[in-house]
């Protein structure tokens, strides 16, 4: 509960109330304002679950190792560094799903399912995640640890375990606790027979953007931005990379390069009654809560009211959801961007959205850019009637990697980059955006919009081999609870709150020598000036003054 | 000039090495201990920012609707029923800067009209969410309370399998729980109420799970589980009221007298509810205080008479406190008329119970029978229907009615399991 | 509590009533608007302090709710009076607040305790406690507030702080209430019930406005630069704190040179005094050198000594250290101006044909001084490297990094010095100087004394100027 108001804020609010009086007084009083008889059971609403939270998905052809792909998926955003004691497992009644459908009839041909078993060895003694320095993987210091089990399936076989009770990188709690959490991601990071690489665990979170950029909706402007919402906050992180074999069409990525992807988490249905009800959806024993496919979909896309229904469906529905073909073909930004920038908005039905989010980047489903990319029509053995337009990221993996990423993908020749999949690097934000306005039609940038939101790259670099993300942060983002969503980097400020793990115990050696050193230091800095000036005295001599 | 770089030099040199020598033995010598945080306070932490968010940019209505959302859950949580207001001011700021086709705030008056008891209400606003959308898990959440507590059954199953369906989770967890609940399927209940605690995050959810499992154990009779239940949520959240006055209840049922006093007393301190202040009374009765028990249930008069003078409605209260201070009449006014609204099985039963009390046995033993027709398995209502049976001379019903309820929960009523034992050696013989 | 004030919810019922009256039957179901909004089982509390520099004196008002006063009718017992004093000694026991660990001991000057109408035929309370203690707020102290009184009641919980006669610093409490000490409650809908339990403050001696929280040092600009150096400096931060190989640990120092270089190319650290001392004189390059490597020296020495004693001592603020170091800086400055302004009238008497060995003469301690002076404010991002490296039990890296920010920071300073000697000496011939010089300096001395006058008087007035600043700053 935060502070009372300062008298500009009461005023506002008095201001705000005037009005909700004015339009509330009528249906005011329908019920106890003050009282609390409470005699029935209330259940919470809005329970926080930000464990199968989707975030982001990247794919892209491994820079380091030819012929294979590598997907990046992340979930629950926003993981403040310091998140004790009990950090950000992965929910272990949810299974965390990338798929693959390479042949475009929206259904998944590979499926490769995480889920995660958690290791809690506290007890009750303690709360801690960690009794002493955690030096690798199993040290047994690290109290709490979880467990994943990767299975895949490939066009509706059963699934088969790939590992079991594979590592999971943990959460980093701070520098003390793991001095060198590089060693624990590199344990967490396995090969698996067939050239697979898998990992799980805590990372940067590796998308750059500022988040106020979508305030515009609100009425916002694009004036002030420049701030990467998403510093020094990290993610969970799934990252699996696969030859090309095994997500192709046939096994073939020269004739069929093309592939969807997508990324779910669900949960098992919970039936009461015992039968299931004749829907197609409530057969299925799993229920879908989270998906994500192109970033920023529900940003920029979906409605609010469409949202809930994306979260639940497979893609192989999308198409029959008229409300979100609608949405993708008379989007609302642009209409936006107009009324504030008056940047004229490209006429509606924007077909070219349809091929970038729905179908791929194809000549072959009359779309109007001309242009062959990564659409599943294009793939050689594709049977063209069972294509169904659905919201998914498609990656063409015969487009060589780049020498020289650009942050802008497509729009500035990059073929590499997003939408034909996403990198890391590419800025995704300001991509959409020119996309929105036309560019990708156009082939040329708008210009009014060229800065975008202003945050053209992550605030870690990334490494070039897998799994490609930056080390989780250790500093604290926010000193206290309550900050507003787009918090700034922290300050440099005279008391370190950024490490906190200062502890008053601290090496008295190291104090001793420092101090020391110190002394040594201020010394030296006079003695050497006194020489010097000695020096200086002594040649020419003259009648100067004696100090 | 060799000399004084002499003497520059070996201090540089011994000042390095010292450096080194600090740098290398002072590092990786500190116990390296996790800081110790208590869990954040997740709601308070969302209500602030979106409180910040929304003085910078007023026109959020999605923001402002999910403000609205939280005040509900923040009045749930902190007893203090001010955030009522607040939380009708923000939806309906929501419903001005965009009136159609706003589920979440038509998901947030709904779950208000629920905390405020008008649940023909929250029904209304929940259908109009899902005519908006119809996916959304939360509109089902409010729709299924809403129809729980009128009593329509099948439809109240109905919207929480929707709910399951859509968002498999705490929210969607707690209610399937409580709706196996009420049909007496009380180990699945607990069973789900389990999945709804590990999938809580939040020490009020934590809370929240931990004081209906309690209640789940209590009513089987687990006196024991019951506490280890109520123990465990105080751990994870000290200020939950529920969870003190389930201690109580266990306390009373231990023996423990003077503990449950005290702990009812605080209890009725911190939110002196009707519900709460009965059973204080009940047992400030049992310890032969009565006096300080009629001082409790004119308070409970007193809560009662301000929620009505503050537009609430709850039949169920006032029935309830009727009984208790033996205005058997005025129970069945009030009980008639809330049955009349809703058909909860709360109700039902505590028509049944003023009608007993008022001598109409006959008519009281017909919504007994309905209460036992729903399956649900609570001690309470198995010995009103046994006495009910009793009134009436049906003893062999009564006989095992009555057994029913004293083997389901021994100590279910401070006041009344004596009593249903005595009952039950008269009708037994 | 979101009582309404008064203006706000009588026109919200009175639109209620007319809307009520016409649409009664719709409206299910009609209810007439709560005359009083207070949750009916709350105490609210309000708690006002004042603190002069010899007491400190609390107004403490209690309002409880319609129930809650009926519970505690009996306790009354139809004597208000007793009762008042009573509860007053037991809210002032409740009420801790500490001056420098120092636990006060009130008085209850004055208790009053009323009834007052509520809702559905009850009443609620008031009670009234003015409570005064002494206290020794005549020197720095800082001063906690912990209410332990009536926490098991749910309600509003407000505290103010005003002074009178002393300076509060870093009051997280408002001066004024917001609820009109309890009489209305404000219902903005953007801010929750006020939860204020527990506070700390600094006192000061002597009047002046009172500071709120104190900002972090490092102002934050949004230009490049200062984004850039932020920027730099977290991921200075981070690479401080990771895993140190000995490439890592060679390239942390070298970034430590390049922060050190950048942070120096900010303003502030000396440069002014460097230009001002360079400025009219005929230095030499290695003045530039001399006073950029004593700039250094000092600083690392204040980084290190300000790191260890704040990582050794808690109780002292890092803020008010910079504070006071900024002004005995200034101070410094000005002294050095000072004598060698006094220092040139002298000399433009005695020798005037010498100017080029004044120039050397004059230096040296001025020198001296002015190097000290613009080093001795430590930048706060070398003591967070340091304080960090320190934390993390890598003191001997951290004095290491420190060492080769100063390093930095003494190249961009010799730099700069060189730089304005260059210029210095296109000026030189223009003879602006001179002109300016003129009108500081007699007559007779004028073409030998001008240049060190007015390099006196110029680093006088930076003197003066940057302890103006310190001082504008500890306000």
């Amino acid at each position: 509960m935060k502070f009372s108001s300062t008298s500009s804020r009461a005023r506002r609010g008095l201001a705000v109330l005037a009005t909700a009086t004015v339009l509330g007084g009528v249906v005011y009083g329908l019920g106890p304002a003050a009282a609390n008889a409470s005699s029935h059971r209330e259940a919470p609403l809005v329970a926080a679950d930000p464990a199968i939270d989707n975030t982001d998905l990247y794919a892209f052809v491994s820079p380091d190792r030819p012929d294979y792909v590598t997907f990046i998926a992340n979930w629950q955003p926003f993981e403040e560094p310091n998140g004790g004691p009990n950090f950000y497992p992965f929910a272990t009644d949810a299974a965390y799903n990338i798929y693959v459908d390479n042949d475009g009839d929206g259904k998944p041909d590979a499926t490769f399912r995480y889920t995660f078993q958690t290791i809690d060895k506290r007890g009750n003694d303690t709360f801690l995640y960690n009794k002493g320095p955690v030096n690798s993987i199993d040290d047994p210091n690290l109290l709490v640890r979880q467990t994943y089990t990767l299975e895949s399936s490939f066009n509706g076989q059963p699934f088969k375990t790939r590992i079991k009770d594979a590592p999971v990188a943990p959460s980093r709690v701070g520098p003390a606790s793991m001095p060198d959490y590089g060693k624990l991601r590199d344990q967490a990071s396995i090969t698996l027979p067939g050239g697979w690489k898998s990992y799980a665990g805590q990372a940067d979170d590796p998308f750059f953007l500022d988040l106020r950029v979508f305030d515009l909706l609100y009425g916002g402007n694009l004036s002030e931005v420049g701030q990467d919402t998403l510093a020094g906050y990290n993610v969970n992180t799934i990252a699996l990379q696969v030859p090309f074999k095994d997500v192709a069409l046939k096994g073939d990525a020269k004739r069929n390069p093309n592939i969807g992807i997508w990324t779910t988490t669900d949960r098992g249905r919970v039936r009461m009654s015992g039968q299931p009800d004749a829907s197609d959806n409530a057969r299925r024993d799993r229920v879908q809560v989270s998906r994500l496919g192109n970033p920023l979909v529900n940003e920029v896309v979906v409605p609010a009211g469409l949202k809930d229904a994306f979260n639940s469906l497979s893609p192989d529905k999308d198409a029959g959801i008229p409300a979100v073909v609608q949405r993708v073909t008379d989007p609302e930004v642009p209409r936006l961007i107009e009324s504030i920038y008056k940047v004229p908005a490209p006429a509606a039905p924007r077909n070219d959205l349809v091929e970038i989010f729905l179908t791929g980047i194809t000549t072959k489903a009359g779309g109007p850019i001309k242009a062959d990319l990564n659409s599943q029509l294009n793939n050689a053995d594709v049977d063209a009637s069972k294509f169904r337009p659905s919201e998914m990221l498609r990656l063409n993996l015969s487009v060589p990697v780049s020498k020289n990423p650009n942050r802008l993908g497509l729009l500035a020749g990059d073929q590499q980059g997003f939408p034909n999949g996403r990198r890391l690097t590419d800025d995704v934000v300001d991509i959409e955006l020119q996309a929105l306005e036309g560019a990708a039609l156009t082939g040329k940038l708008v210009d009014a919009l060229a800065a975008g939101d202003k945050v053209d790259a992550n605030d870690n670099a990334f490494s070039d081999k897998f799994p490609y993300i930056a080390l989780p942060n250790t500093a604290a983002v926010n000193a206290k609870a309550g900050k507003t969503g787009a918090a700034p980097a922290p300050a440099p400020s005279t008391t370190p709150a950024a490490f906190s793990n200062k502890d008053s115990t601290a090496s008295t050696v190291g104090y001793i020598s420092a101090g020391v050193g110190a002394a040594v230091v201020v010394m030296l800095g006079t003695a050497f000036l006194f020489v010097w000036w000695r020096r200086r005295t002594m040649v020419p001599a003259d009648d100067t003054l004696p100090l | 000039m060799r000399r004084p770089l002499i003497y520059l030099g070996v201090p540089v040199l011994v000042a390095v090495v010292l450096l080194l020598t600090g740098g290398v033995l002072g590092g990786h010598s500190r116990p390296a201990a996790a800081p110790v945080a208590a869990p954040t306070d997740r709601l308070a932490d969302s209500i602030a920012r979106a409180q910040d968010r929304l003085r910078t940019l007023p026109k959020d209505w999605r923001t402002w609707a999910a403000l609205a959302s939280a005040y509900v859950e923040e009045a749930r949580v902190t007893a203090n029923p001010t955030y009522y207001q607040k939380a009708q001011g923000a939806a309906q700021q929501s419903l001005t800067l965009h009136p159609d086709g706003n589920v979440d705030a038509l998901v947030a008056l709904g779950a208000l009209a629920n905390a405020r008891h008008d649940f023909a209400g929250a029904r209304d606003q929940a259908r109009a969410a899902l005519a908006v959308d119809g996916y959304s898990a939360d509109a089902y959440g409010v729709l299924a309370d809403a129809q729980t507590q009128l009593g329509d059954s099948a439809a109240a199953t109905d919207a929480v399998q929707r709910m399951l369906d859509l968002r498999p989770g705490l929210a969607a967890y707690a209610r399937a729980s409580y709706d196996l609940e009420l049909h007496g399927r009380t180990d699945d209940a607990t069973a789900l109420m389990r999945r709804a605690l590990d999938a809580a995050t939040d020490p009020h959810d934590i809370a929240f799970c931990r004081n209906q499992l309690g209640e789940l154990a209590w009513q089987r009779g687990d006196v024991a589980g019951a506490r280890r239940e109520y123990t465990a949520g105080l751990a994870a959240d000290a200020t939950s009221v529920a969870l003190r006055r389930g201690l109580a209840q266990v306390d009373a049922a231990d023996g423990h007298l003077d503990a449950a006093l005290a702990g009812y007393a605080d209890v009725t301190g911190r939110a002196p509810t009707p519900g709460y202040l009965i059973e204080y009374a009940d047992l400030l009765r049992l310890v032969g205080r009565p006096a300080d028990a009629m001082t409790q249930l004119s308070l409970a008069d007193a809560a009662v008479q301000l929620f009505t003078a503050n537009g609430g409605v709850d039949g169920l209260a006032t029935a309830s406190l009727d009984l208790a201070t033996g205005r058997a009449a005025d129970a069945v006014t009030a009980a008639r008329a809330e049955w009349a609204r809703r058909q909860h099985v709360d109700v039902t039963d505590t028509l049944a119970w003023a009608l007993h009390a008022a001598g109409k046995d006959a008519e009281a033993l017909g919504y007994a029978r309905r209460v036992a027709g729903t399956g649900a398995r609570n001690a309470s209502y198995a010995y009103h229907l046994g006495a009910i049976e009793a009134a009436l001379g049906q003893r062999d019903a009564a006989r095992a009615d009555l057994t029913r309820a004293l083997t389901t929960n021994p100590y279910f009523s401070p006041l009344e399991a004596p009593v249903a034992r005595q009952l039950l050696t008269k009708v037994g013989s | 509590m979101a009582r309404r004030s008064t203006g706000p919810s009588r026109t919200g019922r009175w639109l209620f009533v007319v809307g009520a009256a016409l649409l009664g039957v719709l409206v299910l179901p009609a209810h007439p608007a709560s005359a009083h909004p207070l949750g009916n089982f709350t105490i609210n509390q309000y708690d006002g302090l004042t603190v002069h520099p010899d007491r400190v004196e609390v107004t403490a008002v209690v309002d409880a709710a319609e129930l809650p006063t009926r519970q505690e009718r009996p306790l009354v017992g139809g004597d208000p009076v007793g009762y008042a004093a009573k509860a007053c000694r037991e809210l002032a026991d409740s009420f801790e607040v500490r001056a420098s660990d120092d636990r006060l001991k009130w008085t209850v000057v004055s208790s009053s305790f009323a009834y007052a109408p509520g809702t559905g035929g009850l009443e609620t309370s008031r009670l009234e406690c003015a409570l005064r203690a002494p206290a020794r707020l005549d020197t720095p102290a800082t001063v906690t507030v912990t209410n332990h009184y009536r926490t098991d009641r749910v309600g509003w919980r407000e505290m103010t702080a005003t002074a009178d006669g002393v300076r509060l610093v870093d009051s997280p409490l408002s001066a004024t209430s917001v609820s009109n000490e309890l009489r209305a409650y404000p219902a903005d809908l953007l801010s929750s019930a006020l939860d204020q339990t527990r506070a700390s403050f600094r006192v000061d001696p002597g009047v002046g406005a009172s500071a709120g929280p104190a900002a972090v040092v490092t102002p934050r600009g949004s230009d490049p630069l200062s984004r850039i150096t932020a920027t730099a400096e977290r991921r200075f931060q981070l690479l401080a704190g990771g895993h140190l190989t000995p490439l890592l640990a060679v390239l942390a120092v070298l970034l430590a040179i390049l922060l050190g270089a950048g942070h120096a190319a900010l303003p502030g650290h000396g440069k002014t005094v460097l230009a001002a001392y360079l400025a009219g004189r005929r230095g030499r390059p290695r003045d530039a050198l001399a006073v950029g490597a004593m700039v250094t020296v000092t600083h690392t020495g204040a980084v290190l000594v300000v790191g260890l004693l704040l990582s050794v001592s808690t109780a002292l603020a890092g803020d008010r250290l910079l504070a006071y170091l900024g002004l005995a800086s200034g101070l410094l400055i000005v002294v050095v101006g000072g004598w060698m302004l006094v220092k040139s009238r002298r000399h433009s008497h005695h020798h005037h044909h010498h100017d080029h060995s004044h120039s050397h003469s004059h230096g040296k301690l001025s020198l001296a001084g002015i190097g000290l002076a613009g080093g001795l404010v430590p930048s706060p991002s070398a003591l967070v490297v340091l304080l960090g490296a320190i934390g993390l039990g890598r003191a001997g890296f951290g004095v290491l990094l420190v060492l080769a920010y100063g390093l930095g920071m003494a190249g961009t300073l010799t730099a700069a010095g060189l730089l304005l000697l260059a210029v210095q000496r296109r000026m030189a011939r223009a003879g602006w100087v001179a002109r300016l010089a003129t009108r500081l300096t007699p007559r007779g001395t004028r073409r030998r004394a001008t240049g060190t006058t007015a390099t006196a008087a110029l680093v006088v007035l930076v003197g003066l100027g940057l302890t103006v600043r310190a001082l504008a700053g500890a306000v």
